[in-house]
C-alpha cells in the first residue's frame, strides 16, 4: 500500500532540512545505462556513481565487465562483480539494465515492470535519446518531481501558471516518490496551439511523476482534456557527482496522433537544456558547500519526502542493510499510477 | 566598499551576474533607476536569480520557480503559486547596500568591509572615452602584482611603448596610495646599442589602492590619458578587469591606454622584478591585500 499524502508542509526552512545531495551512493539496484541500439561487438563505457561498466554484445547475449575485454586485464576486485570480473547485466524494455551493488543481491525481479515498453523489443530511434545534466541525480529528481518549475522553466510547453485550481498530492513507498498534480482552467500551452492545433483556451490536465529513489529511473505522463500525451521513461543514471546521463524513451504507442508521436520526442533535448540553464549552477550551490536550509512551500512537499526517504534508505545502507522493504511492489505498478494501458492491451 | 560591474551594465531590461572572489551576485535596476545588489542564490532550491528577470514591479524572479524578491531587503514578496498567501519574513536572500559612483557599481559585502569606502583614485579626470571588462587567465593577485611590476604586460597604449624596466625612482606609497612611474616612448624599431634619449617625452604612472588601479600617461609632464580599473577576483584562480578610461587632452595622435586582452607572457619574462626577484618575495596574496613596494 502507498502512503498517500496531501501536499501541506509549513512554510518554514527547516522543512527542507540541510540536503546535502551527492554524499552518499545508493546501491544494491539496476540501472539502465544504455539502450539496446548502442550494444556492439565493440564494448562501450558507461558509469554508476564513477563504476566502469564496460558493456558489449556478442550473438544474442550482452555482457558487462568492469574491464574492457580487449583492452585491459580481467579485474574482480569487490562484491560488484563475479569472480571473472563480470557485473550482472539483463537486455529489457530497450536497455541494458546493469546491476550496481552486490553481485548475490542482483534479482531480476527488482527491474521495474514498464507498461507502455515491450519486453524484448527496442522503441523506434525517433522516441528515444540521451541528454545529460551536469549536477547530481538528485537534484535531477527533485526537479523531475517538483512539477512548479515547469511554468517557469518550460512556460513554450506547457502553459503558464494562470488557473482556476492547482493541487498537489503524493503517494510514498520505501522505495518510490509519485507526485500527482492536478490543475483546472489552466492555459493551452503555446506548444498545444501551434503545434496540435489545440483550439480551446483552457483545459484540465493531471501529471504524473514516479521516481525510484536508488537507481533515480523516473517515469512521467502528462493527461490533458483537449491534448494528446505520451508517457516517458527517463534513467537519471548518477554517473558522478557533477554528471546525470538521462537515457529517455517515449511510450509514443500511447497516442493516435501519428504527428505528435513523432514531434513530440524532439522537444526531449530542448527541454532538457531549459533544465539543464538550472541544474547545473545548482549543483555547485549544495554539493561541497556548509550545509544551509532551503525555504519550501507545499508545492515542494513531494521534493521533501524524497530527500526525507533517501536519507532514511543512505543511513539503512550506512547501517549495512541494502535490502527492500515489503512495500516494494506497491511502488512498481507504472501502468496503474500513470493511469496508462498497457502496450499489449493497445 | 567593492566595485562589481560598470553602472551601464546594469539595467531594467535583465539582471547580470557580478562575481567577488568566490561569491556570486545579482544586480538589477528596479523602474526607479536604483541599482540593487542581491546575493545570487533563491532562498528555495539556490537557482541564480541572475538567468531571472524584473517584473514590471521592479522585483527580481527566480528562472526556476519565480519567486521574486525587493532589491532593497532582498525579502520574498511573492511566490506565484501560493497567489493568495503572503512569503513569511524568513523567506529572503542577502542584500547589500549598492552605491554607484564614478560609472562603478560599489557594494559593501561584508560588515567587516575593511576596504576605504569609495578608493579616490577611480574618478576619471576627463569625459570618458570608452569602457569595459573582461577575464584573464590569473588570480587577482598575481594580475595586480603585474600591473604594478611590469604594466607593459597588461597595457597597451597604440604607438607607445612602455619602458618597464625604467622605473622613474622607487615606488612609493602616499597617504595610503601605491605610486610609481614608469618611462615610456614612441613606439619604433631600435637596434641594441642606438643611443638612448637623455629626457623621456611620456611617462606613465601607476597607482593602487585596494583592488582599484588608475594609470595615467603624461606627455611632458601634461596627463594626456588615463584609465582606471577595479582588479575583481573572479573565483580562486581568474582575475575580472573592469575599466574606464578617457583622453583627457586630444593630442595629435591618440594615445588610449587600454588592457591587453591577455598578459602578455614576454614581458613578464623578461623583468627581473616579477620572475626573478619579486617585490613581493613570492607572496603575492600580500601584495594584494595591502601593497608595500617602499
Amino acid at each position: 500500500m502507498r502512503d498517500r499524502h496531501e501536499a501541506a508542509v509549513p512554510l518554514s526552512p527547516k522543512a527542507a532540512g540541510s540536503w546535502r545531495p551527492g554524499g552518499f551512493a545508493l546501491r544494491d539496484a539496476w540501472f539502465p545505462v544504455a539502450h539496446s541500439s548502442e550494444l556492439h561487438h565493440e564494448a562501450i563505457l558507461r558509469l554508476v556513481h564513477s563504476r566502469r561498466y564496460y558493456i558489449w554484445r556478442e550473438g544474442k547475449d550482452i555482457f558487462a565487465a568492469a574491464y574492457h575485454p580487449i583492452y585491459s586485464q580481467p579485474v574482480a576486485d569487490s562484491i560488484f562483480t563475479n569472480e571473472r570480473g563480470f557485473y550482472p547485466v539483463i537486455e529489457r524494455y530497450g536497455h541494458a539494465w546493469v546491476w550496481y551493488g552486490d553481485v548475490d543481491n542482483a534479482d531480476p525481479h527488482l527491474i521495474p515492470d514498464i507498461p507502455f515498453l515491450a519486453r524484448d523489443r527496442a522503441q523506434p530511434n525517433y522516441a528515444r535519446g540521451v541528454n545529460y545534466f551536469h549536477c547530481t541525480y538528485e537534484l535531477v529528481l527533485e526537479n523531475i518531481l517538483d512539477l512548479t518549475h515547469i511554468d517557469f522553466v518550460h512556460g513554450d510547453y506547457a502553459g503558464t501558471s494562470d488557473s482556476d485550481e492547482d493541487s498537489i498530492r503524493f503517494e510514498t513507498t520505501s522505495e518510490t516518490v509519485t507526485m500527482i498534480r492536478t490543475i483546472k482552467g489552466r492555459p493551452t500551452s503555446k506548444y498545444q496551439k501551434e503545434v496540435l492545433g489545440v483550439t480551446v483556451p483552457y483545459q484540465d490536465m493531471s501529471a504524473f511523476t514516479h521516481v525510484f529513489i536508488r537507481s533515480g529511473v523516473c517515469f512521467l505522463h502528462s493527461h490533458y482534456s483537449h491534448a494528446p500525451g505520451i508517457p516517458l521513461m527517463q534513467s537519471n543514471t548518477p554517473e558522478s557527482q557533477s554528471v546525470t546521463r538521462a537515457n529517455y524513451v517515449f511510450g509514443v504507442q500511447q497516442t493516435e496522433n501519428e504527428q505528435f508521436a513523432r514531434e513530440w520526442p524532439r522537444t526531449a533535448p530542448i527541454i532538457a537544456a531549459q533544465d539543464e540553464s538550472v541544474l547545473r549552477p545548482q549543483n555547485s550551490r549544495y554539493y561541497g558547500v556548509e550545509p544551509r536550509n532551503d525555504c519550501s512551500t507545499r508545492f515542494d512537499a513531494a521534493g521533501l519526502e524524497y530527500r526525507k526517504l533517501h536519507t532514511a534508505l543512505a543511513d539503512r545502507q550506512r547501517n549495512g542493510d541494502f535490502s527492500y522493504q515489503a512495500d516494494l511492489s506497491d511502488g512498481s505498478n507504472i501502468a496503474e499510477i500513470l493511469k496508462i494501458r498497457r502496450l499489449e492491451d493497445a | 566598499m567593492h566595485v562589481l560591474a560598470l553602472g551601464s551594465e546594469v539595467t531594467k531590461d535583465r539582471p547580470i551576474k557580478a562575481v567577488w572572489g568566490s561569491d556570486d551576485y545579482a544586480l538589477f535596476r528596479d523602474q526607479q533607476g536604483e541599482c540593487h545588489v542581491l546575493a545570487d542564490m533563491c532562498a528555495h532550491r539556490r537557482a541564480p536569480l541572475s538567468q531571472g528577470k524584473i517584473t514590471p514591479e521592479g522585483l527580481i524572479e527566480c528562472p526556476y520557480h519565480g519567486w521574486r524578491y525587493d532589491g532593497a531587503t532582498g525579502a520574498c514578496l511573492k511566490i506565484p503559486n501560493l497567489a493568495d498567501t503572503s512569503p513569511p519574513p524568513a523567506y529572503r536572500v542577502r542584500a547589500f547596500t549598492a552605491i554607484e559612483q564614478d560609472g562603478f557599481v560599489w557594494a559593501q559585502l561584508s560588515a567587516d568591509d575593511e576596504l576605504p569606502e569609495i578608493s579616490p583614485l577611480a574618478g576619471l579626470a576627463g569625459e570618458i572615452d570608452a569602457e569595459g571588462s573582461h577575464l584573464f587567465a590569473c588570480p587577482a593577485a598575481v594580475f595586480l602584482e603585474a600591473l604594478t611590476a611590469v604594466p607593459g604586460a597588461c597595457l597597451t597604449i597604440p604607438g607607445i611603448e612602455i619602458i618597464d624596466d625604467h622605473g622613474l625612482g622607487d615606488p612609493q606609497i602616499v597617504e595610503g596610495i601605491w605610486c610609481a612611474d614608469f618611462a615610456a616612448r614612441p613606439k619604433r624599431r631600435r637596434n641594441p646599442g642606438s643611443a638612448e634619449v637623455s629626457d623621456f617625452r611620456y611617462s606613465l604612472r601607476l597607482q593602487t589602492e585596494g583592488s582599484i588601479a588608475r594609470v595615467r600617461l603624461y606627455e611632458k609632464f601634461a596627463c594626456i590619458g588615463e584609465l582606471v580599473c577595479a582588479i575583481v577576483p573572479h573565483g580562486a584562480n581568474l582575475t575580472r578587469l573592469i575599466w574606464r578610461q578617457c583622453n583627457v587632452a586630444q593630442p595629435q595622435q591618440s594615445h588610449a591606454i587600454r588592457p591587453r586582452r591577455y598578459l602578455d607572457p614576454a614581458p613578464l619574462a623578461a623583468s627581473p622584478r616579477f620572475s626573478n626577484n619579486g617585490l613581493s618575495n613570492g607572496s603575492f596574496s600580500q601584495i594584494f591585500e595591502s601593497p608595500v613596494y617602499a
